[in-house]
């Protein structure tokens, strides 16, 4: 070992506390670059490979009744590589012990489980045998949030009638990663069941025998899908097809894909931010280390050492900093992963979700480390070697202090002389307070992009469920029917407002843009659904016209005064071009809204509803609801209040495992900012802190004239933290790409006091281990050194 | 000018010590840099502490400053018992009663001239104008200079002016003109002694400079840890008399 190696390694001894420090920094950046990429690919890895061996198909048809003899035809169409015609219905399941009314969506199997196309995947138990006509196969989702096993009865109301189904067995489908029940914004597996039956107990209970109501597709490699659909369409329109969707629309792959770009913003955004504070703190904090060695490296050149192993003498330092962060950075980048992909388990149905490390991650990880440590030590190496030895051998001059403008401009004649020492210092060196305070400054919004996602689901639900949804449950009809159902529903007990609505799906053409949604008729002053402006009022829908959404408006490049074309996907399928009249901002969905009647004279139906929102006595929602479960004319009920605890308590697991884990690492740089500046600051200062003890000033006095400048700096971080945070939030929600979903870009005052005293506290505690040593000082051997 | 000698022994003690002792232990060495000294100083004293390198005294000024502790001994400021003092003690006998003047100067590098003699008073209950103390070492035209602008002497004076200024009892200068040229380092002098005259401070100084000891009242030769000598000068020399 060269005698330079000794030294470093009893340097790295000697600074241990900063060693540390450091290399918990660049831990912590490693750590959340590694766990967000590989976390990110290991979803996309389970997602392709679920895909791929369920054999998720390119094309879904839904029809209202078509002969299985179109089927040989069809699968003629050119690119058509397999084709598969199942019957797809939801009924009403009877389930006691929910309070709210569960649906399942029943889907025939005519393989025995071995289909050629979306192939359930059995997590346990088997699939129901060739024509049996009592088993079904349930969705896990469901069996997880009911205790549903092999063994266990499921009750259906089919055509009126009570049928039992014995579970064989509970399977994940790729068609159904996320189940959401119809009404509902968002999935919830308590009331949402899928349930797979032989086609033979299908066909007698929906009365299809030789028909089929739904299809799905695959495409030969390379076949475009566009002439595909278009031939379906043209075959199918006759059997009630309200027009083939390709995958990107499927609503569970919809609903995932907006989940995996919100997974991509926290492993992209969030590590890129937080990797650029660390490699920022990196390269400043070795740099100051490299200046405070400037006599050494001094006495080292004096001694004949050349430029070169000197470098690589400090090179070697990085290098161990950075191969220590490193190893830290990996270990916890994978407890970091294995923590994110647990909590995305609940979330995410897919049959294989293991973390994968995804190897260059690491790699780049300790590049970038490495090069930005590199860069701060070269630098600052460069400034000292280029002093010749003797003139960097002596101590460097000091700054030279003057009066600051301020003073001068002021007319501050006499600021008292510690003010004065305080004030002048950190102005003397304004570059060193800047990179401080920002350091320290971008420590806040790493916490709060941690905590904003909880006040960005509760403005979420705030504008959709107390401004846009003010009823309390939405009940869906099989099919249209005469508004006279309102009027029904309104004496049933407890209610106290009833306002149909008409939910149509279409799609909607604006030149080359098309979008697949739904267009929601309300009558006018509807009171239970009232659309929002941005700024949160409350807007009619007008009588002629279409109102959107902005993010629907945004992704058909439509505003208000242009004019779209409507497709109505059902009934006559008729198509209309219709003006936009104005654009609501809405959190949830990308929906549009007409008033009823235009929405009903466009489709060419009477004064029809499909669904109604209801507002309901509390006392009398139990009562209600269990009166409903008897009500063959109601498909479905959506109860906001149960779906969104379920939600909450889902992405509540999801946002407490980020936070912790960021704010764990915030308070890593923010200590790590603090400390090592602080360090440095009594390095370099030493001399003039034993000159006011040996004066006369206390410990605490000297330590309060010291921290002076860090409460200054950290003052000045903070808001400047806040209002980093706020920029960053707008700028994750205005670029936020999910079509489910829009994260308003509101951070709570919680967050930042939360953020901000997390901050601070890591500060103060950094601060008190450099007090002891301020305490410590050696004030006779500082005092006897040579100025 | 020559400074007449005091007349008599001064009469009240300022500093009594005994059997004083100090031990460094550095990993296994000890090092004695104290053994067993006896020393008073008296009030008004002008003291020269005279010796080698590793003679020991800057240990004993250390420790009669409340800087560093004995390991052994008896040291007492009037009443104060120094030995055993904790640190709080000692910084309140330093800021009420102890000015310091170092080889290296130890200004406030960010304060100016003004600023850095000011500055004491902020902790010091009694004190001087600090422009009187500025006065008194002739630096009153540089008020608002930084010390970066300032020559070595300048500084130094600076340095005594900042340890005057709170009006101490004993004024304790460690090398002081170690780091200056000949004619800055008498000047500095000229302001200890005009000090020590002016105000009646009791001044004790460090040097290993033979020459210096001409201008006290009494010299202390130390040698391996220990007081070898005692000298009393019939009649103190003004520095412009002193040559070396």
């Amino acid at each position: 070992m060269s005698l330079l190696d000794v030294k470093l390694m009893r340097d790295i001894w000697a600074l241990r506390g900063q060693v540390v420090t450091i290399a918990l920094v660049v831990a912590a950046g490693v750590a959340v670059f590694t766990a967000s990429i590989s976390t990110y690919n290991s979803l996309l890895a389970g997602r392709d490979r679920f895909y791929d061996t369920a054999r998720f198909p390119h094309i879904f048809v839904t029809v209202k009744r078509a002969p299985l003899s179109i089927v040989r035809r069809i699968s003629m169409i050119p690119g058509i590589a397999t084709v598969e015609p199942r019957i797809v219905r939801d009924v009403i399941v009877d389930w006691p012990t929910s309070p709210v009314p569960v649906s399942a969506r029943v889907v025939s199997l005519s393989h025995a489980g071995e289909e050629p196309l979306v192939r359930p995947h059995l997590r346990s138990g088997i699939a129901p045998a060739s024509r049996d006509k009592r088993d079904a196969v349930v969705n896990e989702a469901f069996a997880d949030a009911n205790g549903v096993k092999p063994g266990s009865e499921i009750r259906v109301i089919l055509n009126g009638r009570l049928q039992r189904f014995t579970i064989t067995g509970v399977a994940l489908s790729p068609e159904y990663v996320y189940a959401v029940k119809p009404g509902l914004p968002i999935p919830d597996d308590r009331f949402f069941a899928v349930l797979w039956v032989d086609r033979i107990a299908a066909e007698a209970a929906f009365d299809m025998v030789g028909a089929f109501n739904d299809l799905v597709v695959s495409l030969a490699p390379g076949a475009d899908a566009k002439p595909v659909i278009a031939e379906l369409d043209r075959l199918l329109e006759p059997y009630g097809s309200v027009g083939a969707i390709e995958q990107r629309d499927q609503p569970s792959n919809r609903f995932l894909e907006d989940e995996l770009s919100e997974q991509k913003i926290m492993a992209i955004t969030i590590p890129t931010i937080f990797f650029g504070v660390a490699a920022f703190l990196l390269n400043v904090a070795l740099g100051r280390q490299v200046v405070a060695q400037r006599e050494q490296i001094a006495a080292l050149k004096a001694l004949g050492f050349p430029n070169a192993p000197l470098a690589m003498h400090y090179l070697k330092l990085v290098a161990i900093i950075v191969l220590f962060g490193s190893i830290l950075g990996l270990a916890g980048g994978i407890a970091f992963g294995h923590a994110m992909i647990a909590s995305y388990r609940a979330f995410f149905r897919l049959p294989i979700l293991d973390f994968e490390l995804t190897p260059w991650s690491v790699m780049a990880g300790a590049t970038i480390s490495f090069a930005a440590a590199t860069a701060g030590v070269l630098g600052a190496m460069r400034t000292v070697v280029r002093l010749t030895p003797a003139v960097a051998m002596r101590p460097e001059a000091p700054l030279p202090f003057r009066r600051l403008w301020l003073e001068r401009v002021l007319s501050v004649r006499r600021l008292s002389p510690s003010t004065a020492m305080i004030v002048r210092n950190l102005a003397g060196r304004p570059v060193r307070a800047l990179l401080t305070t920002i350091g320290m400054a971008f420590a806040v919004p790493i916490v709060v992009l941690g905590l904003f996602w909880r006040d960005a689901i509760d403005e979420m639900i705030d504008i959709q469920f107390n401004l846009v949804e003010r009823g309390n449950a939405v009940v869906t009809f099989p099919r249209p029917l005469d508004r006279k159902i309102v009027r029904d529903l309104m004496k049933e007990p407890g209610v106290l407002a009833a306002e149909g609505e008409r939910i149509v799906p279409v799609r909607l053409r604006a030149g080359h843009r098309t979008y697949l949604t739904s267009v929601i008729g309300l009558q006018p002053g509807s009171e239970l659904r009232r659309p929002h402006d941005a700024k949160l009022l409350p807007i009619d829908i007008s009588p002629d016209g279409i109102t959107m959404t902005r993010r629907l408006a945004e992704r058909l490049r439509a505003s208000a005064g242009s004019t779209i074309t409507v497709e109505v996907m059902e009934g006559q399928r008729r198509t209309r071009d219709v003006a936009v009249s104005a654009i609501v901002d809405e959190v949830i969905g990308m929906a549009a809204y007409m008033q009823i009647g235009a929405l009903n004279s466009l489709t060419g139906e009477g004064d029809v509803v499909s669904a109604t929102a209801l507002f309901v006595e509390p006392s009398a929602v139990a009562a209600l609801l269990t009166r409903f479960k008897e009500l063959p004319v109601i498909e479905s009920v959506a109860m906001k209040g149960y779906t969104l605890r379920s939600f909450l308590e889902k992405i509540g697991d999801l946002v407490l495992v980020m936070s912790v884990i960021l704010t764990a690492f915030a308070v890593i740089i923010a200590v790590g900012i603090v400390y090592n500046s602080a360090r440095i600051g009594l390095h370099e200062r030493a001399r003039e802190l034993a000159s006011l003890r040996v004066l006369g000033f206390t410990r605490a006095e000297v330590a309060g004239i010291f921290f002076s400048e860090f409460v200054i700096e950290l003052s000045l971080a903070i808001p400047i933290g806040i209002a980093l945070s706020q920029a960053i939030v707008d700028l994750i929600s205005r670029f936020h790409p999910s079509e489910s979903f829009q994260i308003p870009g509101v951070v709570g005052a919680r967050t930042f006091v939360e953020a901000c005293a997390v901050v601070l506290a890591a500060a103060v505690a950094s601060a008190l281990i450099v007090r002891r040593r301020i305490d410590r000082l050696d004030l006779v051997a500082v005092l006897k050194a040579r100025d | 000018m020559t400074i007449p000698s005091p007349v008599g022994a001064p009469s009240k003690m300022v500093f009594r010590a005994r059997g004083l002792s100090k031990v460094y232990v550095m990993g296994e060495v000890a090092v004695h840099a104290l053994r067993d000294v006896d020393l008073d100083i008296y009030e008004g004293e002008f003291v020269v502490l005279l010796g080698p390198s590793g003679s020991g005294k800057s240990t004993l000024l250390n420790i009669l400053g409340g800087l560093d502790a004995a390991s052994s001994g008896e040291a007492v400021w009037r009443d104060h018992d120094l030995t055993k003092a904790d640190d709080a003690d000692l910084t309140r006998y330093r800021r009420e009663h102890v000015g310091f003047v170092f080889q290296f100067y130890n200004l406030i590098p960010s304060l100016t001239v003004l600023e850095n003699v000011a500055l004491v008073n902020e902790i010091a209950e009694k004190h001087l104008d600090p422009r009187e103390a500025l006065r008194l070492v002739g630096l009153i035209e540089r008020l608002d200079h930084f010390p970066s602008q300032l020559s070595g002497g300048e500084q130094q004076r600076v340095a005594v002016a900042r340890a005057i200024v709170k009006s101490p009892d004993v004024l304790l200068c460690d090398e002081p003109t170690g780091a200056l040229d000949y004619d800055t380092g008498k000047m500095v002098l000229a302001a200890i002694a005009h000090v020590n005259e002016r105000l009646g401070t009791t001044a004790a100084i460090i040097t290993h400079n033979a020459a210096i000891a001409g201008m006290a009242d009494r010299v202390l030769k130390l040698a391996g840890g220990r007081i070898v000598g005692e000298e009393r000068n019939p009649r103190r020399l003004s520095a412009e008399e002193i040559r070396w």
